[in-house]
């Protein structure tokens, strides 16, 4: 060990160099040192690292929080050995520094590392028609009175963002596959060197629309496409999509799988699928053969805002939706996913029980300020008639129209971007009606989406997100550990 | 690597430069990415049906003090890594 006979591996407190910048490349974090012209490619694990490096960890802390975010066969003097090695390299390489005693207030987590040139990738709404009428479909609103854009402008908009090297397109509607130029528009994104997903209500979908699908590079390029199914027969899945909707969804989530296609499954939890939880779960991964689908709840956003009586999950509903979800996982491994929703709020709301018995704050999200929104670090949404807007959930907060304003400049000078990138230094304690909540230390706010379509104001909570309104509503957090 | 070959960008890659110190390029069939510093971009760029020897000496124009054994070292190492990478395509002259 370096330092003489005293000195052990244990001894410093690491702190991450704060002139680095670090940003997400696709499955690499760069790490550049502006003073140096140094970067530095490191995967997600030396990322995790390096993100703990906070001025009060020592190499055990930064073991125990590999630990709690990576499952290992490694043995942990094996892991220290190893971050020993790589913390070395790093401070040799001006990335790091180490001291002999701890910073007297330790860095935040770095959360959503900024591609500060321009963003790697964009939700598109190609079409604000849609063949069905969802009784949650958050983009409803968004349809009337908006016309889409024709095929020309798309086509000039991808031009633009292969001069930006975008990567990746997610293309939405409204209904996709309604739009009869839909091939030309992929092709087209193909040409601009981009990968792209698809998201689908699965009914438009036939054997010729397949025989489109796997021509050329489409199936190269392609990373994923999501079909909606909410319910395990047509009695509950045609409840809030529609009628006949169930069947053909279903045909063509087979016909894709069949194909090898790389298809996937988002099941919207809502008040009339919450009983039929395990039964979808086994249709899709027993029967079907999925490896999981996602999850998510109806949101009281567009049509899910007018049909919020009759759709949206009660407060007992949600005990129920967070109780089966959390059992589905324990059944089925890896299987079931969620970003928003009962699951993820249980996930979080469980992370911040934990960290309020043990004082020690997770390590995976900030906790504390307003920093959940993170999409705005790596992409930029456009809906069907061109407005430009952060996320597809802020479908209102207009940032120009494509083809009028250059994207470049939008991600770099945007003042509502610049504010959105802003709100993860907000403390809690600031927020309109947080203020003496017990959970402040622990909470992040949410997603904004909900409350911004609701006030017009950026920096609130999201009600769904607030655990002292769970708290009130339900009475605290099932202990479903144990359960199956 | 024949010592005629000529190099040229795969068509599918995009090259993201972050300047001044280097770029991204991202190979969108594969999913896959290399970060680039100033030299390697600079590479990157002379790609266009030229071969090591070629892109050797317009860099030697380019830059002042480089060694000529170093540099052609540097370019070829590059150049084959990315050939192998499928990011640079490798044909003989017509
Ligand atoms: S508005 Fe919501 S969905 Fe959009 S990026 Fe922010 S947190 Fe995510
Ligand atoms: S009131 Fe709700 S949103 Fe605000 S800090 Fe408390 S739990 Fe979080």
């Amino acid at each position: 060990m370096k330092g003489g006979d005293i000195l052990t591996d244990n001894s410093f407190y690491w702190t991450r160099n704060a002139d680095i910048s670090s940003s997400r490349q696709g499955e690499y974090f760069r790490l550049y040192n502006p003073d140096t012209g140094r970067e530095k490619a490191i995967n997600e694990s030396g990322y995790a690292v390096w993100n703990a490096m906070n001025g009060q960890t020592r190499l055990e802390d930064i073991v125990a929080v590999l630990a709690g975010i990576y499952e290992t066969d490694v043995s942990r003097d094996q892991l220290m050995a190893d971050i020993n090695e790589f913390s070395e390299e790093l401070l040799a390489e001006g990335f790091i520094c180490r001291d002999l005693f701890p910073s007297s207030m330790p860095l935040v987590p770095e959360i959503s590392p900024w591609n500060h040139e321009s963003p790697m990738m964009f939700d598109l709404s190609l079409t604000g028609r849609c063949n069905l009428k969802c009784a949650y479909c958050f983009y409803a609103d968004e349809m009337v009175g908006r016309t889409d854009l024709p095929l020309e402008s798309w086509l000039q908009f991808f031009r633009e963002l292969k001069a930006l090297a975008v990567r990746h397109v997610t293309l939405s509607g409204g209904e996709v596959f309604i739009r009869s130029d839909l091939w030309q528009l992929i092709d087209a994104i193909i040409e601009a060197r981009m990968r792209y997903s698809i998201l689908s209500n699965g009914t438009l979908i036939t054997e010729k629309t397949l025989e489109q699908v796997v021509s050329g590079k489409r199936p190269y390029r392609m990373d994923s496409i999501q079909i909606s199914i909410d319910g395990s027969c047509s009695e509950i899945h045609d409840k809030s999509r529609g009628r006949g909707s169930f069947s053909k969804a279903l045909r063509s989530l087979k016909m894709l799988k069949e194909a090898g296609l790389p298809v996937v499954v988002r099941v919207t939890v809502n008040r009339h699928n919450v009983d039929d939880l395990e039964n979808t779960a086994r249709l899709l991964i027993e029967e079907i053969g999925l490896s999981g689908f996602g999850t998510n709840d109806a949101m009281p956003m567009g049509a899910g805002c007018a049909h919020q009586g009759s759709i949206t999950l009660t407060p007992d509903q949600r005990i129920k939706a967070m109780r089966t979800l959390v059992m589905l996982e324990k059944r089925y491994p890896g299987g079931i996913s969620a970003l928003a929703g009962s699951l993820a709020e249980w996930h979080m709301f469980r992370d911040m029980e934990k960290a309020k018995a043990s004082g020690h704050k997770s390590e995976r999200w900030r906790m504390g300020t307003l920093s959940s929104c993170g999409c705005m670090f790596q992409k930029l949404a456009v809906h069907h008639d061109g407005m430009i807007a952060p996320c597809n959930m802020l479908a209102d907060a207009s940032l120009g129209y494509i083809n009028e304003t250059l994207i470049k400049d939008v991600w770099q000078n945007h003042p509502l971007l610049k504010e959105m990138r802003n709100r993860a230094t907000i403390p809690m304690s600031d927020v309109s009606g947080c203020r003496d909540c017990e959970w402040i230390p622990y909470c992040n706010g949410g997603c904004p989406g909900v409350e911004y379509t609701r006030t017009g104001q950026m920096n609130r909570a999201n009600p769904d997100s607030c655990y002292r309104m769970f708290i009130e509503q339900t009475g605290g957090l099932p202990d479903i550990s144990g359960e199956e | 690597m024949n010592r005629q070959s000529i190099y040229d960008q795969n068509p599918d890659v995009s090259c993201r430069p972050e300047e001044p110190e280097g770029g991204i390029l991202y190979n969108p069939t594969e999913d896959t990415i290399e970060l680039v510093n100033f030299t390697g971009l600079t590479i990157w760029r002379l790609l266009d049906g030229k071969s090591i020897p070629e892109i050797v000496s317009e860099m030697l124009g380019m830059f002042d003090g480089i060694s000529e054994d170093a540099l052609k070292e540097d370019v070829t190492e590059f150049i084959l890594h990315l050939v192998d990478k499928r990011f640079i395509k490798e044909r003989e002259p017509a």
